[in-house]
């Protein structure tokens, strides 16, 4: 592989992981998904300083291309995740539902005491 | 307080019941053109039962006009949706301890009078829930052909499902028992638009269904059989029935 990709790669997989940091510091990202996405960063980091490697992997796979199997594994990665996000947003509409019709009911029970 | 008694409502077995509660919920979003008409219509019939409106965030002056009536106003804090608003209905009938529930529409499409028939029905403790069927009554207003076929085919599959015929399960004109607010109150109940799903739900939970013919009026402002709705709405109707067989399956 050439070095100036190699290079490109560990230096977009550092600033990848370095971001995360930067969320979790900020607490933008919980701890659950900052470990999820740290993995990932580390992933990519390892995959690109261990180039080598990845060849062997898609040669065992049958893959021709390592660059294939990146995107192979990318796509099939991003559709996991966005699995879970869908089954996430459905269980806090579900949970958005309840505290709106509690809500308002509460409300209501409220003005309805305060008339008394 | 207010009890089903003096204004005739027949009670168990055809006799007076002296301490039961009955609620009226009416859903509304964006009605204001027809809601008054309606509570002043379901006012005089019924001076002594409790109505509730649960304003769906109507965005014009719906809630308003029906507190100005003096009608019981639950409003949502953003649009949920009609099946949503039926239920905080329900979930406020079950915190407020109501007997029985009548549910009824606000755009027009259901006339007030037929409650009584709904709930004299009901009182004859013969069936938990009393639909009113358009279907069934003769003067009700003409369907649409692929509304009507829509009808047609999930009520084959309620049949089919549980060997009970419902000939207009997307009714919206009902009367209930607490047994079946207490089951509306769970987390199947669909918050979009309830329909067989929900039916063939309360026929798998044991509940007994009856049917009596009920006018209904057409309804040319609504927005939900347009468009690509009603593609969404049959295949989620499948998915939904498919989805919920599976799950009553786990559970029994």
């Amino acid at each position: 592989m050439a070095i100036n990709y190699r290079i490109i790669s560990i230096v977009v997989s550092l600033l990848f992981t370095g971001l995360i940091l930067l969320f979790v510091k900020k607490e933008c990202l919980n701890e659950k998904l900052a470990i999820f996405w740290l993995s990932l960063g580390i992933i990519m980091f390892l995959a690109a300083v261990f180039f080598d490697s990845l060849i062997y992997i898609s040669l065992l796979l049958g893959i021709i291309d390592p660059n294939n199997l990146i995107f192979f594994g990318g796509i099939i990665f991003l559709l996991c995740f966005c699995l879970i996000v869908s089954v996430k947003i459905s269980e806090f509409k579900d949970k958005i539902k309840i505290l709106a019709q509690e809500n308002a009911i509460l409300k209501f029970e409220v003005s309805e005491i305060k008339k008394h | 307080m207010h009890y089903l008694t003096e204004k005739g409502f027949l009670g168990n077995k055809g006799r007076l019941i002296m301490d039961e509660r009955l609620l009226i919920i009416i859903p509304a979003f964006n009605e204001e053109l027809k809601i008054g008409t309606i509570i002043n219509k379901t006012r005089d019939m019924f001076p002594d039962i409790d109505i509730l409106l649960v304003n769906d965030s109507s965005t014009d002056k719906t809630p308003i006009i029906a507190k100005d009536k003096g009608v019981r106003v639950i409003s949502h804090p953003f649009n949920l949706g009609y099946g949503c608003a039926l239920q905080t209905g329900y979930k406020y009938a079950v915190a407020a301890n109501y007997d029985y529930v009548v549910q009824m529409d606000a755009d027009g499409q259901h006339d007030p009078q037929f409650i009584k028939r709904l709930v004299d029905e009901l009182l004859k403790d013969e069936a938990d829930l009393i639909l009113g069927s358009r279907y069934l009554d003769v003067e009700s207003y003409k369907v649409s052909l692929p509304r009507k076929m829509g009808v047609v085919v999930f009520s084959e599959i309620i049949l089919w499902i549980t060997g009970k015929k419902i000939t207009d399960p997307t009714s919206g004109f009902q009367a209930m028992n607490r047994k079946v607010v207490d089951l509306y109150v769970s987390e199947y109940f669909p918050v979009d638009y309830p329909d067989a799903d929900i039916i063939i739900f309360l026929l798998r939970k044991g509940m007994r269904i009856k049917e009596i013919p009920v006018r209904m009026y057409a309804n040319n402002n609504k927005s939900m059989h347009s468009g690509l709705k009603p593609i969404y709405y049959i295949i989620k109707m499948f998915l939904v029935i498919f989805i919920g067989l599976l799950r009553y399956k786990k559970e029994d």
